[in-house]
């Protein structure tokens, strides 16, 4: 499945605002990611990161500004257009269908993927059977990379948050996405899942192909595996850089209060 | 054991099919006629559970559906005389498509809206059930075409004599619609857990979330309406084929009301929910005329009332102390029975252990 | 011309009607998010009770509808309090779905206690009336019209004014930031329902009035109180009103005029047909904007 790598950015954003009525979530974003690169965007409480994501994922269109995919309009994309365009996410409060298993959460994520109707699925032809083991057998490898292939069967509202959490990573990887958006994966984890999750996001970049964007609050895991960051305040942009520039960041320290950036947790 | 472990369904639901296989053999005639009425219900209720209970989808308007199947019955097998083997897949499939035809008003709609506008479509049929004088007879009724597969037919009279056993005009409708109900279980089970099926409980559980998984939200609707409308249509055909003669006035607000019932008292969202709902909401009417304080006469509570009453506090009991329906009150008993001291159940992976090691033992 | 008016006038006093029950849906989804689909059966509950108590019981008139009145809205809190209060937090099905039970069982349960036949209202206005330019103004209808103006105004100084309208507004709005601030919800959703038993009562009353009477089918008339919700949008009680007086126009202009090919009884069903005309084109109503999603 190796797919073309386009040389311009797969993702750019120019003037990009977002308000709802009189909230404005965010205003002349502007960011370019690069096929590969791990980015991340950080920001307190209500700085408009999760909006972003939705813009990405086209639950909202923006008020004004661009945002291309792969040098192509987005906005022109509806939501369900984009797990066949390549781009997955994972929800800040979860996405996932309480009710089904594991197991089936993430074979949603295979949707786009499998052709089988009504008819043929109903009629339980040999097609869609076989098309149901094929990906049965490729959600369970996303699941066992989160490490959660032994709970495959059972009912995702069963399950702890933490573990909630890499059912929806899980998901997000079987849709067997180029562009990936992770909206804080580690929030509400324990200490040893946060370093787990850590090593995971690090080792589906290293792999390759794979272009990440990171929200998250966990100051420790973003400078520890982001490439380039992109700091909004309140909705505005206020510096994009490598890590080691973003700490030294003037603009940043201030909008953190000076503190330093662990406590921006809170 | 491991022969048991190898059928394609679980022994509870194997012995239920074998019980309804000999029922014809102990019943007597009114016990028969009810057990038909109840599994040419059963069938719609599948359907209206493919809707409302997979997809989320509150539709008022199941009625409206069942009297298309119904007419379109009236018209090809009364009207022009051709088979059963044509009449009733085609009762399904005009149904079916009056659903995909309606569909795309009702795609924009969520929720309550949808439940209204559903409501309005059975309003405007019946309105134009009482005017199409020609296909319905208008408000005094028509009669409706009994089975016919070749020379030989299921109308009262008739009956079949297989071995030594005979099977009558009821014991034949029983059958054919015993045999049809298993099929489109069969048929929605598959659906449930394949791709469509997960699609339609994505779309129920988080609309959006499943659009941003690519699930295309419109089409999922349509289709969970089609099927819904499949199963009504061949419900409403049998209905009346069996019935013999029906009204515009049957296919009415409490008919669709008695489908939500069949499928929320049964267990809404499971497989085999909506056939004990039938059973339970089917068989009231015909139970109540037994009761001592029930008449028909006018002197005491009637049938209708009765029967009308005890749906609408079964609905509001089991919404408010078993959501999950008669269907739910198996696991729960076994669950109490199981661990009575255990008031709470550990989350996660702790809870799977002990199915594991309970399936394990079990071995 | 003078059939037109005439006509005009009934559909505006049936409208004024629809407003009322439509005001009884929005009261109680405004606070809680739900539907209440046995408001038709608190209509009949009531007209039949206001009957049986003032040609019966030979209770007057007016003290037989305030009656009335306390009897609805002791069930419409109890129904609250002991069913829909357990069910906060569950879908929008849940609630449709255990209203509809409470309303054919309510409905049902008046068939079997005043049996099959229409029943005397026992009001004083019977079939009274004022003539003027060739039009008769029915009392019950020109009363209908002023009750209902009285009874919006009388919901604007609640909503305005009262404590609980501004807890009531809060509740619709964001549920749980209400409870966090301190809102008695349970206490908002309980006064809603007060509320909505009340106005069923008085449409109720005025239905069942000349030239009709207390019925079994009373409680259909909430079933096209629907269309006048879908049209003025759920949540806003003036799009009730301009949603209900329309539908009432609608339906009496339609009886008044509408052609034989149309079949019998079309009048029935205009109100449907305007409404999934005008869902086709705005589908959250004249007035509803669509709502935003958050996930
Ligand atoms: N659907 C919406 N309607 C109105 N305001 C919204 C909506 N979604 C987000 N907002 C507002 O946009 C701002 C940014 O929120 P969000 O993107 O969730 O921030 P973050 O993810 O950075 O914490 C907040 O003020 C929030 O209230
Ligand atoms: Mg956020």
């Amino acid at each position: 499945m190796a797919r073309p790598r386009p040389t311009g950015p797969i993702l750019e954003a120019r003037d990009l605002t977002l308000r709802f009525g009189e909230v404005t979530a965010f205003q002349d974003v502007a960011f370019a990611v690069m096929p590969g690169e791990l980015f991340a965007v950080i920001g307190p409480n209500g700085a408009g990161k999760t909006s972003l994501f939705n813009v990405l994922s086209r639950v909202y269109t923006p008020t004004s500004g661009q945002i291309a995919l792969d040098g192509r309009d987005l906005t022109a994309l509806r939501p369900r257009d984009l797990a066949g365009a390549g781009v997955a996410r994972t929800f800040q409060n979860l996405g996932l269908f309480g009710p089904l298993s594991v197991l089936d959460n993430v074979l949603v994520g295979r949707h786009h993927l499998m052709r089988a109707g009504a008819l043929r699925a109903g009629f339980g032809l040999r097609s869609a059977r076989a098309e149901e083991r094929e990906h049965t057998a490729a959600a369970m490898a996303a699941l066992e990379r989160t490490g959660m292939a032994d709970v495959a069967g059972v009912a995702v509202e069963n399950l702890a948050y933490g573990d909630r959490k890499r059912v929806e990573i899980a998901r997000a990887l079987a849709m067997h996405p180029r562009l990936l958006l992770l909206d804080e994966p580690v929030a509400g984890m324990s200490a040893d899942e946060r370093v787990e999750i850590t090593e995971l996001v690090r080792a589906l970049h290293a792999d390759g192909d794979l272009t990440i964007l990171l929200v998250e609050h966990d100051m420790g895991m973003v400078m520890r595996v982001a490439q380039r960051i992109l700091v909004l305040d309140f909705g505005r942009p206020i510096a994009v850089g490598s890590p080691a520039e973003i700490q030294a960041d003037e603009a940043v320290i201030r909008a953190y209060l000076g503190a330093a950036p662990e406590a921006a947790t809170a | 054991m491991a022969a048991l472990a190898r059928l394609p369904v679980r022994p509870g639901v194997l012995a239920a099919i074998v019980v309804a296989l000999v029922l014809p053999f102990g019943a007597d005639s009114a016990q028969l006629s009810t057990c038909v009425f109840i599994v040419i219900a059963a069938i719609g209720a599948v359907g209206l559970n493919v809707l409302t209970g997979y997809t989320g989808q509150i539709s008022l308007g199941h009625a409206f559906f069942l009297a298309i199947g119904a007419y379109t019955a009236a018209v090809l097998g009364g009207d022009h005389g051709i088979s059963a083997l044509i009449w009733i897949p085609a009762s399904g499939l005009t149904a079916a498509a009056c659903g995909l035809l309606v569909g795309p008003t009702a795609l924009r709609l969520r929720g309550l809206y949808l439940a209204i506008v559903t409501l309005g479509l059975l309003f405007i049929g019946q309105h134009l059930f009482f005017n199409l004088d020609g296909i319905t007879g208008g408000p005094q009724g028509r009669a409706f075409p009994a089975v016919q597969l070749g020379s030989f037919d299921f109308s009262p009279g008739q009956q079949l004599t297989i071995g030594g056993a005979v099977i009558d005009h009821d014991g034949l409708y029983y059958y054919l619609a015993l045999i049809i109900l298993l099929a489109s279980l069969l048929f929605v089970r598959n659906l449930v857990a394949s791709r469509p099926g997960r699609a339609m409980q994505a779309v129920r559980e988080r609309e959006l979330a499943g659009a941003v998984l690519g699930v295309d939200v419109a089409r999922t609707k349509l289709m969970a309406f089609g099927v819904s409308s499949f199963f009504a249509g061949v419900s409403g055909a049998l209905f009346v084929s069996y019935l013999s003669f029906a009204q515009p006035s049957q296919w009415d607000l409490l008919l669709s009301i008695q489908y939500l019932a069949a499928i929320t008292v049964g267990g809404i969202g499971t497989l085999y929910g909506p056939v004990l709902g039938s059973i339970v909401v089917f068989a009231i009417p015909d139970l109540a005329k037994s009761l001592p304080f029930i008449s028909d006469d006018g002197t005491g509570l009637s049938p209708g009332n009765f029967s009308s009453i005890l749906y609408g506090v079964l609905i509001i009991i089991f919404f408010v102390v078993e959501p999950r329906g008669v269907a739910g009150l198996g696991p729960r008993l076994s669950a109490w029975l199981r661990r009575p001291g255990a008031a709470t159940t550990p989350m996660g992976r702790v809870a799977v252990q002990s199915i594991d090691q309970e399936e394990a033992g079990s071995r | 011309m003078t059939e037109f008016f005439q006509l005009l006038f009934s559909g505006v006093a049936l409208g004024a009607v629809y407003s009322l029950i439509a005001l009884g849906f929005t009261v109680i989804y405004r606070a809680s998010r739900v539907i209440n689909f046995s408001q038709g059966a608190f209509i009949l509950v009531s007209a039949y009770v206001i009957s049986w108590l003032a040609t019966d019981k030979g209770v007057p008139f007016f003290l037989a509808v305030a009656l009335s009145i306390v009897f609805a809205v002791a069930v419409g809190v109890a129904f609250q309090l002991l069913v829909l209060r357990h069910l906060v937090g569950r879908s929008a099905f849940v609630a449709v779905m255990v209203t509809i039970g409470a309303s054919i069982a309510m409905t049902a349960a008046v068939s079997a206690i005043f049996g099959p036949d229409q029943k005397l209202l026992g009001d004083p206005w019977g079939s009274s009336a004022v003539h003027a330019a060739g039009i008769t103004f029915t009392w019950v209808k020109l009363w209908s019209i002023i009750v209902v103006a009285a009874v919006l105004y009388a919901l604007y100084l609640f909503d305005r004014h009262s404590r609980y309208g501004l807890a009531m507004r809060a509740t619709a709005s964001d549920h749980i930031a209400a409870l966090a601030a301190g809102v008695p919800v349970g206490r908002v959703h309980a006064i809603a329902w007060g509320m909505a038993a009340t106005l069923g009562t008085i449409a109720g009353m005025f239905l069942a009035g000349f030239p009709n009477s207390p019925n079994l089918g009373l409680g259909d008339a909430s079933f096209r109180a629907f269309p006048a919700i879908i049209l003025g949008g759920l949540e806003s009680p003036k799009g009730a009103v301009v949603g209900g007086v329309s539908i009432g126009v609608v339906e009496i202009l339609t009886s008044g005029y509408s052609p034989g090919w149309a079949g019998t009884n079309f009048s029935a069903v205009a109100p449907y047909i305007v409404m999934i005309a005008v869902l086709l084109a705005k589908p959250y109503g004249l007035f509803g904007s669509v709502p935003a999603e958050r996930i």
